[in-house]
Formats: structure tokens, C-alpha cells, sequence
């Protein structure tokens, strides 16, 4: 079933449809959630905190590697130690091979679909196309017990079963070798997490190496083993645990990895060291390698081999880069009293940008993050630039964006660096620390992290040109046909980046600003942070600690959210407006005589006025009704009015003579989430209110609710959601008075700057070519 | 209810019309560069005043950047190559075509395009029949010959029909008819 993927789809549309006919938007919204989330036990509380008897595996590893630089190879052993900490025995245990999915018949590839040969191909993808003998995958060549005897084991795609000769029971651990070897990927060819690069100029490399080792998949208190398929869109959920990797290269290279260096005086230079020691306590980034010693080694040939290697304590993976290209440089930061080395590795092609703004941009992201969820607790923090556009890993990650050739570079190249720095630093964070079920649930990193990489952008400058996170923005893809609730499966997904990247962080950013509040929601996703840090959340640890800390019932929340693909559209149906009857005729009928004179005059009318009257011709006509006036004030209707008021209590006259008007504002909920009504209203004495209502005022009718106004003041006009901040979809019913809102396209074309015989010549020209 | 009790006086305010079209902003997708989804989106509305479809297409500017190289055999920049804007209508008239009723063709004409940074807005308008949207139909390839996985989604407005059906366009995708939903009951309310 995992591995036929399109039957998963299938039933998935074909429920949605049935999903749709029995669905209106907004039923039922305020439904309790817990029926729909797992029962709380001791291991996950109904607080969403870890229970008592929680538990998670701890997985070690002593790996030893050779990085084959002429055939972009690696080979290597491991002896992984796997501490059983379940209270359950296992027979058997289960390894990731991610790099099969690169294997000419992986699932992967298999249930790819066919490309439109219609049109023009560039060579690179015929080139990817035609490379049917690219030998990707692990090679498995041993798997030994500890003594040293193989143990079987049965590989399943990008899956492998290794069975234990007997069961290894509840707080036991046992410890085995696998060996085996795998072809490098050329990223920029296939695309992929990690790889390589060549550079055609200088002949030299840049590899990113990640899911390299066969490494444990999680086992859990949820869904026992975790061994969905790799498939490319679900991403890795993994194990903690300590690491020593010994990493053999060129003695050119200079290497950079997850954990700390543990044999700096073999592997460096005297310089470097001492580099390395100036930067501690920098105020800027030190080079550790210049530029220019960077392109000296680009022409070396390398001597021999060196052995670089590595420590790192309580991560959930292991990722390196190594190149002679590489440029590094180092600045230590103090976060929050964690003393953390920031560097930065990068060929020459990556400045001037690189130099300027990655070890910044990595400095920048954890003092934010920290301050928002914890302490960056690890001791080194790393931004390496290679093929790979975007991808993270523990203390490490690897970001694409370069400048041009001759060094210049456009804003979208300069923000597209800084942002996707600050993202993939943050994933240590989301999920490298706070360690979600990656391959099931792709929002609880991807939209926790966008959200905190929304926040640190507006904290670089003034106006970033952040992409998502503003709730306007997310308006086209929740009033869209084509989507899915956030609460689905990461490789089910249709557009990840919409679904669990935007809608997530947009909602976690309208959850802080307009439902909770600043101070209540950032005390809960700290307090969610932190419970979970080095720990492993599932969704229903989330909702419940941010509602169990902020102390505010958002079931709703995150059923019209996180669970529907309703959007958001509350709409100003009416305004009604009364005040009281004063009962004093000399007021009341003052008032309907004016309001008589405020009548229209009919064109009729007008035109009838100057004609002579018969009655005028002949005055003797006239009687009581040519001059009575049922406006008028009598002695009789003063008379009434005091024998009124002789009934009244006191109390009772003032309310009579209180000058209030009631305004009644009539709302529908047409989108069907519900959310806060704000509302700007303005008086027409000039005075300004902001009204803000909870949303709970839907509680009792999902589709239309009214809202009584008291006030001496008379209303000129309301604008419904004036702050953009709930995401409206349609702001043309927003306001009172009815006030049509101009689309993009409508403003643009009366703004335009070229005319269309601009546009028409140099269409020919371009025709013509 | 004693007769000493208040009375309302019911005043007179222009009535507040509830308005069916909706406005429409834009979504955001993914960065060039961090987690690249292959992904556009495009608004088609029907403006009965002008008798004409107003179109905005949002796609990604380094996507739209190779595509134009490659036509054109040489490096374009949307924001700097001096004919990026007639090189991106020559080609947008080849991917997106509109079909009236009667299955003639509907050329689309210009109106322009602006740069956000890695996000680029293209408008063009076309004649509308007075049906409006109905039995319209609309192929839309951009970028599916980048071979990606490209996802395009349309959505429409049409303030006298309703609201047509979005439609998503990938590889190999030829025209689509727009689909009018079927005309649902009157939401009931909640008890
Ligand atoms: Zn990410």
C-alpha cells in the first residue's frame, strides 16, 4: 500500500469529493477537537506535554568514511550501538537507505510519471533522461553482529530489515556493523539533498554529502516503526544520538561538518588554528581560508589523504561538504551565554555575497530563534555553499544562491541567500531539535520554520521582502479548489510549498497577532519548544500545548484551519440603526418632520410645482385638511406626554432621554472559517473606534451573527478587517458603506508604464527573430 | 410588557448590499531557492463593464527567466534585458489560449508585467463574449516543458455567472472547459 502511492491518491480524491457533498463551510467548526486527536496516555498527556513514561530510542554511531574524489564514490563502515529504551522487544530492526531511491528501479522512479516530450528539452534534462545507467543506491556489502558474524537482512526499496538472533528486550542495546559503498549524485543533474558539483573551469568538485549512511528509522510510541518510503517529498524522521565520524578526503580539502573537529592540529594548517582562535570573540567574520588561498588550492594536486575527524553529541543526523574551492570563514557568537562558532564554507563563486551576508545571516537566525523557542544548545553552526538549493541538517546546511559571473547580483539573488539561510539554520530548531515526524508530517517543521523565519526576516531590515507570512498572501491558495487540509500525509500532498510551508506559518502568525496576542502566543510556542526540545511531537502535542499554555480553547482554530480547506470570507451584510422613542411629542415630531422634508422630490413633482392650482383659483375650496398638519405639536399630545411622564421612575426617564443610537451590523460567514470581526468605524462627528469582537461569536451560528453597537455618536461609515490580518478573501464586502475594492489587474493597467505600440513594435521585433 | 416600556424608532440607513464578486490577492509559493516548487497562479476575471477577460498570471521570475533564454538564445533578466517584457508576450501568446463558445481562438493582447523581487506579475486582457465565462476553454503550459512537475492553477470570477471551477494545468494537459458548479441549496441554518 505505501509503496503504490497512486491508490493512496484515488482514495484520497475520491473521499474528498465525498467529503465535499456532505461538508458545508463552517459546520460544526466549534466541535471539541479530542475526538479527532489520539487519547492522551502516559507517554503524551492530554496537556501535550511528554507524559511521564515517555520514551524514544538513542541510536550511536562510529562511522569511518573514504571520499573517492576521481569517481565520486564513498566507502565506508559503520558500528551503529542501538539502545532499546521501548518498553517493547523488538525481532527485528529497521535501517533507512535513502540513497536507493536514486536506484534505476526505486519506488521513486518507478511511480514517476511521464514527461511531455511535445516540447523543446533543454540538454540537461536529456542528459538526466538519458542517463538510465547512473548505478545510484547503497551497496550493502556487509552487516555483521558485534562478534562479527553477518546477520541477515532483507532490503524493501529505500528500506532494510536487519533480524536479530533474538529478540532485543526493553533497556537492552545492541551494537552491529554494516559496510558499504554508493555512487555520489550529480545534483545539478538529478536534484537531490546531497551530492556533488562539478566546476568545468578549474576541474575540481564540491560535494554535499547527506543520506549517506544506512541509518536507523525511528521506532515510536505512536506508529511503532516509522519506514514509509523515501519517495522525495516526505522528508526524515529520525533518531538521537552521539556521533564519531572519521571522514578521509584529499589532504587539499577543507571539510565541514556536523559536531565539532576533534583533531584540528592533523588536519589544519598553524594559520587556520590560529585564524580559527581570532575568531573567537570577533566582532566580524574571520577568514580561515582566503580567497585567495582558496584558488591557489583550486590548481593543487593533492599529496595524499587526510582523515578529518568529527564529534557531535545528541543529533538526529550527520551532513559534511568538502571541496578544495572552498573559501571559509568563522566568527564565534555568544547566543544567550551558548558560545557557537558561525562559518561558512564557499567557492569563490559565491562572492561578493557569500563574504557579506551568510556567517551574518546564520548569527542573525539563532539569536531570533532563540529567542523564541531556546537556547541554540549545539556548539558550532554552519552554512555551506554548493549545488544543493536548500537543505538542512544538524549544525549544518547547504544553500544554493550565487551572484552572477561578473559579480553582480539582483535583490531577488541577495534576499533569496539571506532567506534561505535563515530558513535552513532555523531547521535546527524545526525539526533537528524539536524533532517531528518529518515523513509523516511535513508542516510541523516546514510551517513552525517559515513562521520563525518570517519574523527573524522582518528583524533584518525594514520592509524584507519576506514571501509569506503577511495573511494577504495566502488568500489565492485557501480559495482554491485544488488543495488538501495542512493534516495530510507529506508525500500526499499536492503543492507542498502552499499547503505546508504558508498556510501553516500564515496561521501561526494570525494565531500570535490576532487571536492570542503577542504575549500569550509567544509564552505557549516557547513552552511547546522547549517541552519538545530533543524530543519527538506529533501534531495533537502541538495544538494542545498552545492551548494548555495560552490557556485559550482554539479547537476551533485548528479544525478550520489545520483540518478543512474552507478559507475566509466575512462579509458586512447591514447596518440597522435605532435610537429610542423620547415619547416628548415637541422631540418626536421635530424629528418626523424633518425626516418628511428629507424626502426626494420627484421629478413629477418638481415639474407640477409652478403650474396654477384650481384650488387657488377658487380659495373657498380650502378646509381644516388644506391647513392640518399631523406633525404638528397639540396641547393635547404635551398633555399625554406629561401624564407619562408622572408614571416614570427616574431612572426610567433618563434611559428615555439617554440620546443613544443603536447600530445593529449584520455578518455572514461565507469562506467558513471563523474568525475575529474588526472593525474601524468612524462617526460622522469625526471620532474613530476600533471594535474587536472574538470569534467566538460564532459559536452559536457558523453563517451569520449580528453585533449591537451603543453609542451617543452617529456612524459614517465601517471597514470590516481594516488591518488586512485574517486573511478576508473578498474585500468587497468589507465595507459600510458598500465600497467596490479594485483587483491588481485594474490598478496596474491604470498605472502601466510602457503603451501598448511600445509593447506592439517590440513584440515585432522579438517575432521576427 | 408594561405600555410605560420604551418603543423603537426604526431609522433609516442605506442598506448595505451584500456584493457576490470577490477580490482577489495573490499567493505566495516558495522562494527560488528554498525548497523549489514548480508552481503559478493565474486569475482570469470576467468584466461585463468592458466586455473583456482581465488576466493576471504570478509565476516565478527565475523559471520565466530560463524559459525566455532559451527561446531566445541568449541571457534574459526580467527586470534588466530591454525586451524581456515583448520576449514574455511572445510567449505567454504560446502557452495560454483561450477558446470562445463557438471554439475559435481569442487572442489575448498586452497590458504588462511587474517584477516583486523573485515574483513576477503579467496582465493581459482579452474580448469577452457576453456569455462570459461560460463554455469558455483555456490551455495554459507555462513552464511544462521545463519538465518539473509544473503545477498551474487558473481560478476565475465572473460576476454575473458565479463562480467557475479553478482548474489546474500540468504536462500534457491540452484545453479545459470552465465548469460552473451545479447551482447548490440554500445553506441551511444552524440549529
Ligand atoms: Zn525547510
Amino acid at each position: 500500500m505505501r509503496s503504490l502511492s497512486f491508490i493512496f491518491l484515488l482514495v484520497l480524491l475520491l473521499s474528498d469529493s465525498a467529503y465535499t457533498q456532505r461538508w458545508k463551510p463552517g459546520d460544526d467548526i466549534f466541535r471539541q477537537l479530542d475526538e479527532v486527536l489520539p487519547t492522551p496516555n502516559e507517554y503524551r498527556t492530554a496537556s501535550g506535554a511528554p507524559g511521564h513514561r515517555y520514551w524514544q530510542q538513542k541510536v550511536d554511531y562510529d562511522i569511518r568514511l573514504d571520499l573517492d574524489d576521481q569517481n565520486q564514490s564513498i566507502q565506508a563502515s559503520e558500528t551503529i550501538t542501538y539502545h532499546n529504551q521501548s518498553p517493547d522487544s523488538l525481532n527485528y530492526l529497521w535501517l533507512q537507505l535513502d540513497q536507493n531511491r536514486f536506484k534505476q528501479d526505486s519506488h521513486a522512479k518507478l511511480t514517476q510519471t511521464a514527461p511531455n516530450l511535445k516540447s523543446r528539452p533543454s540538454y540537461r534534462l536529456m542528459e538526466a533522461l538519458l542517463d538510465q545507467d547512473f548505478d545510484g543506491g547503497h551497496k550493502i556489502q556487509a552487516v555483521k553482529d558485534a562478534a562479527g558474524k553477518p546477520l541477515p537482512y532483507v532490503i524493501q526499496d529505500t528500506m532494510m530489515r536487519i533480524d536479530l538472533p533474538k529478540p532485543l528486550t526493553s533497556g537492552e542495546r545492541v551494537q552491529f556493523s554494516v559496510e558499504w559503498r554508493y555512487n555520489i549524485v550529480d545534483v545539478k543533474k538529478i536534484g537531490a539533498r546531497g551530492g556533488y558539483e562539478f566546476f568545468k573551469d578549474d576541474g575540481n568538485y564540491i560535494y554535499e554529502i547527506a543520506q549517506w549512511f544506512p541509518r536507523m528509522a525511528a521506532y515510536t510510541d505512536y506508529t511503532g516503526w516509522q519506514h514509509k518510503q523515501f519517495l522525495g517529498a516526505g522528508e526524515f524522521t529520525l533518531e538521537f544520538g552521539d556521533y564519531k565520524v572519521a571522514i578521509t578526503v584529499p589532504d587539499d580539502h577543507i571539510v565541514g561538518a556536523t559536531g565539532v573537529l576533534q583533531n584540528p592540529d592533523k588536519v589544519l594548517t598553524a594559520t587556520q588554528r590560529q585564524r580559527l582562535q581570532q575568531a573567537k570573540g570577533a566582532s566580524k567574520p574571520v577568514l580561515v581560508v582566503t580567497p585567495e588561498e582558496a584558488v591557489a588550492n583550486e590548481r593543487n594536486k593533492p599529496a595524499g589523504k587526510k582523515t578529518w575527524i568529527f564529534h557531535a553529541e545528541n543529533v538526529r543526523d550527520f551532513a559534511f561538504a568538502s571541496s578544495r574551492k572552498f573559501i571559509w570563514d568563522a566568527q564565534e557568537h555568544d547566543v544567550e551565554g551558548n558560545k557557537v562558532m558561525a562559518m561558512s564554507y564557499y567557492p569563490k563563486e559565491g562572492n561578493p555575497l557569500w563574504e557579506r551576508y551568510s556567517t551574518r545571516s546564520i548569527i542573525h537566525t539563532l539569536n531570533v530563534y532563540s529567542r523564541y523557542s531556546f537556547r541554540y544548545p549545539y556548539p558550532v553552526a554552519i552554512s555551506v555553499n554548493g549545488p544543493v538549493g536548500g537543505m538542512e541538517y544538524p549544525m549544518i546546511c547547504f544553500n544554493g544562491p550565487r551572484p552572477e559571473k561578473d559579480g553582480t547580483y539582483s535583490d531577488r539573488t541577495k534576499y533569496g541567500l539571506i532567506s534561505v539561510i535563515i530558513h535552513e539554520v532555523g531547521h535546527n530548531f524545526f525539526p533537528m531539535i524539536v524533532n517531528s515526524d518529518e515523513r509523516q508530517w511535513t508542516w510541523m517543521d516546514e510551517g513552525l520554520n517559515t513562521f520563525l523565519q518570517y519574523l527573524s526576516e522582518q528583524e533584518w531590515e525594514e520592509k524584507y521582502p519576506s514571501r509569506r507570512g503577511e495573511p494577504k498572501e495566502i488568500v489565492d491558495y485557501m480559495t482554491s479548489q485544488q488543495q488538501e487540509p495542512i493534516m495530510t500525509q507529506s508525500d500526499s500532498v499536492l503543492q507542498l510549498g502552499p499547503n505546508a510551508y504558508a498556510k501553516p506559518a500564515t496561521a501561526l502568525n494570525i494565531l500570535r497577532e490576532t487571536i492570542l496576542g503577542r504575549e500569550l502566543f509567544d509564552f505557549a510556542f516557547r513552552e511547546y519548544s522547549r517541552r519538545w526540545m530533543f524530543k519527538r511531537p506529533i501534531p495533537a502535542d502541538f495544538f494542545r500545548t498552545m492551548e494548555d499554555a495560552s490557556g485559550v480553547d482554539l479547537d476551533w482554530f485548528w479544525r478550520a484551519w489545520f483540518y478543512t480547506t474552507d478559507h475566509v470570507d466575512i462579509s458586512l451584510e447591514s447596518l440597522d440603526w435605532y435610537t429610542i422613542d423620547t415619547r416628548n411629542p415637541d422631540v418626536e415630531k421635530t424629528r418626523l418632520k424633518q425626516m418628511r422634508e428629507e424626502e426626494p422630490v420627484t421629478l413629477s413633482m418638481r415639474r407640477n410645482q409652478p403650474l396654477p392650482k384650481f384650488v387657488e383659483q377658487y380659495p373657498e375650496l380650502l378646509d381644516f385638511y388644506n391647513n392640518f398638519d399631523k406633525l404638528n405639536v397639540t396641547p393635547k399630545d404635551r398633555e399625554d406626554y406629561e401624564k407619562v411622564l408622572r408614571g416614570l421612575q427616574d431612572q426610567e426617564k433618563a434611559i428615555l432621554n439617554s440620546h443613544s443610537n443603536f447600530f445593529v451590523m449584520k455578518f455572514k460567514n461565507i469562506g467558513g472559517v471563523p474568525m475575529p470581526i474588526i472593525l474601524d468605524i468612524t462617526f460622522t462627528d469625526g471620532a474613530k473606534q476600533q471594535l474587536r469582537i472574538p470569534a467566538e461569536i460564532w459559536r452559536r451560528n457558523r453563517r451569520e451573527v449580528s453585533k449591537l453597537l451603543i453609542t451617543p455618536r452617529e456612524i459614517q461609515s465601517i471597514v470590516l478587517d481594516p488591518n488586512l490580518e485574517t486573511a478576508d478573501a473578498d474585500l468587497n464586502n468589507n465595507h459600510w458603506p458598500p465600497k467596490p475594492v479594485k483587483t491588481r489587474f485594474q490598478i496596474f493597467k491604470e498605472e502601466r508604464q510602457k503603451n501598448p505600440m511600445q509593447i506592439q513594435q517590440e513584440l515585432e521585433k522579438v517575432t521576427q527573430q | 410588557m408594561s405600555s410605560n416600556a420604551p418603543n423603537w424608532n426604526r431609522r433609516d440607513v442605506m442598506r448595505a448590499l451584500p456584493l457576490t464578486a470577490s477580490a482577489w490577492a495573490f499567493l505566495c509559493g516558495s522562494r527560488a531557492v528554498a525548497h523549489k516548487f514548480y508552481f503559478s497562479s493565474t486569475q482570469v476575471d470576467y468584466n461585463p463593464a468592458t466586455a473583456s477577460f482581465e488576466i493576471t498570471i504570478r509565476l516565478f521570475a527565475d523559471d520565466l527567466e530560463l524559459v525566455l533564454a532559451r527561446r531566445a538564445d541568449r541571457k534574459v533578466e526580467v527586470d534588466r534585458t530591454p525586451d524581456a517584457e515583448a520576449l514574455t508576450f511572445a510567449y505567454l501568446r504560446d502557452v495560454l489560449r483561450l477558446r470562445g463558445p463557438d471554439m475559435r481562438e481569442i487572442p489575448a493582447s498586452w497590458v504588462g508585467m511587474e517584477t516583486k523581487v523573485d515574483t513576477v506579475y503579467c496582465y493581459l486582457e482579452a474580448p469577452a463574449p457576453p456569455s462570459g465565462l461560460r463554455n469558455m476553454a483555456l490551455a495554459f503550459g507555462l513552464f511544462t516543458e521545463l519538465q518539473r512537475g509544473q503545477v498551474n492553477l487558473v481560478s476565475f470570477r465572473d460576476p454575473i455567472h458565479g463562480r467557475p471551477r479553478d482548474l489546474m494545468f500540468r504536462e500534457g494537459d491540452r484545453f479545459k472547459v470552465v465548469i460552473f458548479p451545479e447551482p447548490e441549496e440554500a445553506p441551511s441554518q444552524n440549529p
